[in-house]
């Protein structure tokens, strides 16, 4: 931002005042600057218990804390009022300060007294400067760099609307640049109608002038010329005719375009509105029909939104309204200043993920270990057990499918819905596939092994794989246990009755979701969980 | 960084060089929104006297609008001063340091350390908050989103 380091250099400050013949006159300087911006006041308005801000400085801060920034009492944008005494000071004070300062920061005593002759500036702090008259200046002192940057700052248009024109002010009478300071819009008045234009356009326009035709504007956007017709300002020179002129031979024509509104209608305070009436539809239309970038979500477009209103009733206030289109890229400076990344808010600047993995890699894989450990225990008891259900439920099956076959509807098998795995499908699966499925009837050992050997994927998850084991995972043992289990034709319970073939394969957690079943027993449930307890979770990421 | 922040910004800074309340100064600052400086309590307060303690600056894109993440920082020569409301880890639960809560936009970097300098002086208590263990090991949030209650007014 090179724009940062002018400022730096440039900044008019209170402290300017320090060093001067008049140190006092320090106070009268901060007490023309809004307390939030710390600069002159811009459009300065009173909150109801009396304190005066910047217009857009406390309409953003209502927005945020709907209190006073300086005394915190309760406030609403909308109780505040334009302070027109105020920016008469500001106004005043910024018309002379560079002049001023010269004056009281050490010129030689005949140039200050040269200079106080006539000056009108000089009425507020005459006496202060004859009594230091006196002192010999300390010409060290002389302060020459700041007014002299300032202008050039202030040459190249930003949106430092007050800032002192000191360029400007100079060639006019002091009496004038003080009760109407030209406006800040690059124009230049004509020196015989005064009316304002662009610097090139003058000497065409002054021969117009001079031979009594009115000033014909060139196309240009109405909000720009509108609201500073010279016929607006007090001590205005202009023709009585023009206007009319102007409209009647103008109006019909194309270069104008036709929504030329009446300068009073420009600027009207827009209205705030309660975002949650509103769904993003609707939000969205209302910001086109602002005539604002209507993209993004809806959190960013009520900002912009909010926005868009300070800027807006900020330049209501403002003796000087600018134009829309500056207004519009303000939203747009702003809009670039604000967006950040959707996740950027519960991490710090300097928040690693990889960072923290190495920093408790001992601990995790202490976890894993301890989880690995007890999972294996309780194989092993489960592989006893096991064992035994094995050869019973071997001799059972094949009873059960020939029951299976007679019984209309035939009842869901357990085994079949273990191969699909997904307690989802289950009611959506057709009783008569499902008899066709279980036929070979002959090899009943083959047919229930068989989702172990389908299904593998569900239990080819290791711990590595899962982020965070919940109690919603259990291992595969578990899951044909929480299928409803008791159907008529199955007396026995529920659990896989095949220890798996390969221990290795098959220590590990399935997928399957937990789904409560009906009849899930309760102490097999408090087992799981026990387990699933022992396995705190170890992922890495933000506690919390 | 905003227009808006960034002169403000600019102002601080410019006032800063021009100089400071006593016990406060200037450490450096890498970019325009991160800044570090020096407090000392000045009075006799045992726990305190003879040190010296670095303050970690962090605006937002709001400043002023939204509070500065202020908190301190370890360094050499430089501790986090003991308080029944300074984390161990730096971080100040201190309502003027919360947008919402106590912060306004007409505090300014200066101000908030001439607070933060009292804080310290009224202390009496060489203790850390309740839970500092826990709290402390909950790193990486960014101090934004911790939420504080505020319920010691003698502070």
């Amino acid at each position: 931002m090179n724009r940062l380091n002018d400022l730096d250099a440039t900044l008019p400050d209170p402290a300017d005042w320090a060093t001067s013949r008049i140190p006092d006159l320090a106070v009268l300087d901060a007490a023309l600057r809004c307390e939030i911006c710390k600069d002159f006041y811009t459009a300065p308005v009173i909150t109801n218990c009396g304190h005066t801000f910047c217009s857009l400085c406390i309409r953003r801060c209502l927005g945020a804390d709907e209190k006073c920034a300086t005394c915190r009492a309760p406030e609403q944008e909308s109780r505040l009022r334009k302070n027109g005494a105020v920016q008469q000071a500001v106004d005043a004070f910024m018309a002379v300060r560079a002049t001023l300062l010269e004056a009281v920061s050490g010129i030689e005593e005949a140039e200050v007294s040269g200079q106080a002759v006539n000056a009108e500036e000089a009425a507020e702090v005459e006496d202060e400067i004859e009594e230091v008259a006196d002192i010999p200046p300390p010409s060290s002192q002389r302060r020459r760099g700041r007014p002299r940057k300032k202008k050039a700052d202030d040459e190249d248009g930003d949106e430092d609307e007050y800032r002192p024109r000191s360029q400007e002010t100079p060639p006019e009478p002091p009496k004038r640049s003080l009760r109407e300071r030209p406006p800040d819009d690059g124009l230049v008045a004509c020196p015989i109608c005064n009316r304002r234009m662009k610097e090139a356009q003058v000497s065409l326009h002054i021969d117009d002038c001079l031979a009594g035709k009115p000033y014909i504007p060139p196309r240009e956007p109405p909000s720009l010329s509108s609201p500073r017709k010279p016929s607006t300002l007090p001590s205005s020179s202009a023709p009585p005719s023009r206007p009319t002129l102007t409209q009647s031979r103008f109006q019909p024509s194309s270069t104008f375009p036709p929504s030329t509104a009446p300068p009073t209608g420009l600027f009207q305070p827009l209205p705030k509105i309660t975002y949650s009436l509103f769904t993003d539809t609707k939000l969205r239309t209302k910001l086109r029909e602002l005539g604002i970038r209507s993209d993004g979500p809806k959190k960013l477009l009520q900002d912009r939104h909010t926005e868009w209103l300070n800027l807006w009733n900020a330049n209501v206030d403002s003796p000087r309204p600018r134009t829309k289109r500056q207004l519009l890229d303000e939203l747009e400076a702003w809009e670039r200043a604000h967006v950040r990344p959707a996740n950027n808010k519960t991490k710090a600047p300097e928040w690693s993920d990889e960072k923290w993995q190495e920093k408790h890699a001992d601990t995790f894989a202490d976890l894993i270990a301890k989880a690995r450990g007890s999972i294996q225990k309780r194989r092993k008891v489960e592989a006893d057990e096991d064992e035994v259900e094995e050869r019973i439920s071997g001799e059972v099956e094949g009873a059960q499918i020939e029951q299976l076959r007679s019984s209309q509807p035939p009842p869901p098998n357990p085994q079949l819905r273990t191969a699909n795995s997904a307690p989802a499908e289950m009611g959506s699966f057709p009783p008569s596939s499902q008899t066709t499925t279980l036929l070979p009837s002959s090899q009943p050992l083959q047919q229930s092994s068989q989702p172990l050997i389908q299904g593998p994927s569900h239990h080819l998850m290791t711990y590595q794989n899962i982020s965070r084991p919940h109690h919603e995972t259990i291992p595969p043992h578990g899951a044909a246990s929480l299928l409803p289990s008791h159907s008529s034709a199955n007396p026995y319970p529920t659990r896989n009755p095949h220890p798996p073939t390969n221990p290795q394969e098959n220590q590990y957690v399935s997928s399957i979701p937990y789904v409560p079943g009906p009849d899930r027993l309760p102490a097999e449930k408090r087992k799981y969980e026990t387990i699933l307890d022992e396995i705190p979770w170890a992922g890495p990421g933000r506690a919390g | 960084m905003s227009t808006f922040a960034a002169k403000r910004l600019q102002k601080e800074m410019a006032k800063i060089h021009q100089g400071l309340a006593p016990g406060i100064f200037f450490v450096n600052s890498p970019n325009l929104q991160h800044w570090q400086m020096d407090i000392q309590v000045l009075d006799s307060n045992p726990l305190y006297a003879g040190k010296t303690f670095r303050l970690n600056f962090r605006f937002s894109n709001n400043y002023p609008i939204e509070a500065p993440e202020v908190t301190f920082i370890r360094a050499p020569d430089r501790e986090i001063p003991m308080h029944p409301h300074i984390y161990s880890n730096g971080i100040i639960c201190l309502d003027l340091l919360s947008s919402g809560n106590g912060w306004s936009p007409v505090q300014s970097v200066e101000s908030v350390c001439m607070s933060i300098q009292s804080m310290l002086t009224g202390n009496t208590k060489n203790e850390r908050p309740e839970g500092d263990e826990a709290f402390v090991l909950r790193e990486g949030r960014s101090v934004r989103d911790i939420r504080f209650v505020y319920d010691d007014p003698t502070v």
